[in-house]
């Protein structure tokens, strides 16, 4: 007979009365998907697995400040390995954008090739970024955070934070299409 | 393609991912990380406590030596056969100016009675009239001064005979050591200096000395900063973070050595101590912290009573000499004051000693699993405050007989280091039994300021607990 796994809400419940059963739950059911995440702000494997670390033990400390009705768990849990990861590199030096750089209307990707780039490609390409538009990139384009929310996180203006959006879709289209050209030359 | 396009097309690739890993492995180096961030505040409470401590225990002693300031000291160890002859010649030389010194005690009968012939009405009768007097007033003032509502004594004889019976003792005392003005019952009775005294403020003085003179009195040895038990540790089951629980010890101690303040090591002159208790009772709490750490808190009551025999001895005069006692009440008497020749008089008394404490034991414990339960070796500290008084017992019932024959107490609070060993059971699931030898040792010198001696004691015991897990 297999034991049933609990529920959110009992798993939840279970962590904010710090049971040792209910944390290793939680650890065994998102970490591999946090770790993901961790990878993206991450400047290396050991960085990603420290930022993991202390994600989990201040998820275990401030578990009892998740409201459902304000979102998700994965999604509470997903800013809380954001915010942990730009803790863990305080200094950013950023070049505060004065202007927002003007981007053409439509990018020269084929949408075929993200077919063929898998996540650690993509996280290869995204870790070429320049500090600051690596930041303002992942938490704009993958955790869909607002300018206003980046801006706080990073202690920049929100002008800024979208210059170095800009700035970070301009490389990321061109080495995609760098990609694309070698493929198909390769053909 | 737009930019959200784009956009989506990366975020589609990423968004679901997840990188493998091993969430066992995950699972205890968050243990671990957990634990060392716990030792960093762990070792704050620790300084704190040791702090506030440390404090605490200098303004005690500050305290504490203002009162012994006050205290006059009772031992005649000190008097050697110089001293005897320079008394002997003071006598002669001036009579009245001892009379002068002795003051307080001296309504002596003619013939020497000793304090175990002394009947117990006698020594109520004397503490009730004692504290029946506000005040004192100087020899001639007799009826004018009598307090209302207090008749002149028509039982003089009776009255006079008894206070005569206790007086004795005291007399001798007051030769012997020159001083003793806190004693209750020389200052409760009269006063033939004509100076007078006023006794308001002494009757209820605690920290009135013994009223006998003793050669080797090991019992003024300042007790205890009971080194006392590390109790056991007591358990649940890991899964539980909180419990708490009930403990109880019975355990035995007694002198390791007593030594001379030269050093030179003494006899052990309560080799025949009886212990009648040695108990100790205490609840605590605990919480778990991981698999393998402990932090315990818990209070604790101790009690210890013991009682001994030994031989005291002191010194007292031969020849007398005839005074005239003015009491308050009116009376006046005659009693007779010692003369010049000092001689050592011996017998066997019956003494107690009684300890209380409180403990405040802290305790960091390691849970080691073994075949049938835990071992949990523990470090800790504990706060304590303990008081021990020591007396004479002389009454039938075998209380000390507090109205005539003063306590003294000493009191201490001081900080143990705690190391122990505990076993645990597991009796069901949420509900855990302790067992955990129970000992102490002193590492330094008991002794209180003003006595010769230093002792040290040991201790041993066994522990006996049950802790229940709350969630």
């Amino acid at each position: 007979m297999t034991e049933r796994e609990p529920d959110l809400f009992t798993l939840v419940q279970g962590c904010i009365r710090q049971h040792p059963a209910s944390q290793k739950e939680l650890v065994r059911r998102y970490a591999a998907s946090l770790l993901s995440v961790a990878r993206r702000y991450a400047r290396n494997g050991a960085d990603a697995a420290d930022i993991l670390q202390d994600s989990f033990l201040l998820v275990f400390k401030k578990i009892d400040t998740f409201h459902p009705d304000k979102g998700t768990l994965a999604g509470w849990l997903r800013k809380i390995v954001v915010n942990t990861a730009l803790s863990h590199y305080r200094k950013f030096n950023f070049s505060h954008e004065k202007a927002v750089e003007t981007l053409p209307e439509n990018c020269d990707v084929s949408p075929d090739i993200f077919a063929k780039m898998g996540f650690d490609e993509i996280l290869t390409l995204v870790n070429t970024l320049p500090d600051g538009a690596r930041e303002v990139f992942n938490m704009a384009v993958f955790d869909e955070f607002t300018h206003d929310e980046i801006a706080g996180a990073l202690g920049i203006p929100v002008g800024t934070s979208r210059s170095l959006l800009s700035r970070a879709r301009r490389i990321l289209q061109e080495k995609i299409a760098k990609i694309q050209s070698n493929e198909l030359a390769r053909i | 393609m737009n930019w959200q396009e784009f956009e989506d097309g990366l975020k589609n690739r990423v968004e679901a991912h997840e990188t493998p890993l091993d969430t066992d492995a995950l699972w205890d180096q968050l243990q671990q990380k957990k634990r060392r961030r716990l030792i960093v505040p762990l070792w704050w409470i620790f300084g704190g406590v040791c702090l506030l401590g440390t404090v605490f225990l200098f303004g005690l002693n500050w305290v504490n030596r203002s009162t012994e300031k006050r205290m006059p000291g009772h031992s005649v160890e000190g008097i050697n056969e110089a001293q005897k002859s320079d008394y002997q010649a003071n006598q002669i030389k001036n009579p009245n100016k001892n009379t002068k010194q002795i003051t307080p005690a001296t309504h002596s009968s003619p013939k020497h009675i000793t304090q175990n012939t002394v009947p117990q009405s006698a020594r109520k009768r004397t503490s009730s009239i004692s504290q029946a007097i506000p005040t004192l007033q100087k020899p001639g003032n007799t009826d004018s001064n009598r307090p209302a509502g207090h008749p002149k004594s028509n039982n003089t004889t009776s009255f006079t005979n008894n206070n005569l019976a206790v007086s004795d003792t005291f007399t001798i005392q007051e030769n012997i050591e020159i001083v003793n003005k806190n004693s209750v019952v020389e200052s409760g009775l009269k006063t033939t200096d004509s100076t007078g005294f006023s006794a308001q403020g002494l009757l209820f003085r605690l920290e009135t000395p013994p009223l006998f003179v003793v050669s080797t009195d090991t019992s003024k040895v300042k007790l205890p900063t009971l080194p006392y038990p590390f109790v056991p540790a007591i358990i649940k089951p890991v899964q539980h973070n909180w419990q708490v629980g009930i403990h109880t010890g019975l355990y035995s101690w007694g002198i390791i050595r007593s030594t001379s303040s030269t050093g030179d090591t003494l006899p052990l002159t309560r080799v025949n101590e009886r212990l009648l208790e040695a108990v100790i009772f205490g609840i605590h709490g605990q919480k778990q912290m991981g698999d393998r750490w402990r932090i315990r808190l818990g209070a604790q009551y101790v009690r210890l009573n013991s009682v001994f025999e030994w031989q005291k001895t002191w010194l007292t005069q031969q020849s007398t000499q005839d005074i005239t006692n003015y009491f308050i009440n009116g009376d006046i008497t005659k009693s007779t004051l010692p003369g010049a020749t000092l001689v050592e008089k011996s017998r066997t008394v019956r003494n107690y000693n009684q300890i209380t404490a409180i403990n405040l034991p802290i305790d960091l414990q390691y849970r080691l699993p073994v075949r049938h339960g835990v071992l949990l070796p523990s470090i800790g500290i504990q706060p304590n405050f303990s008081q021990k008084s020591s007396g004479t017992i002389l009454d039938k019932q075998g209380q000390p007989d507090k109205t005539i024959y003063s306590t003294l107490y000493t009191r201490n609070l001081g900080i143990n280091l705690r190391l122990g060993l505990a076993f645990e059971l597991p009796v069901g699931k949420h509900t855990v039994i302790s067992l955990a030898p129970t000992g102490g040792i002193d590492l330094a010198n008991r002794t209180a300021k003003g006595y010769a001696q230093k002792e040290r004691f040991w201790q041993f015991g066994l522990s006996l607990g049950i802790t229940r897990a709350i969630f």
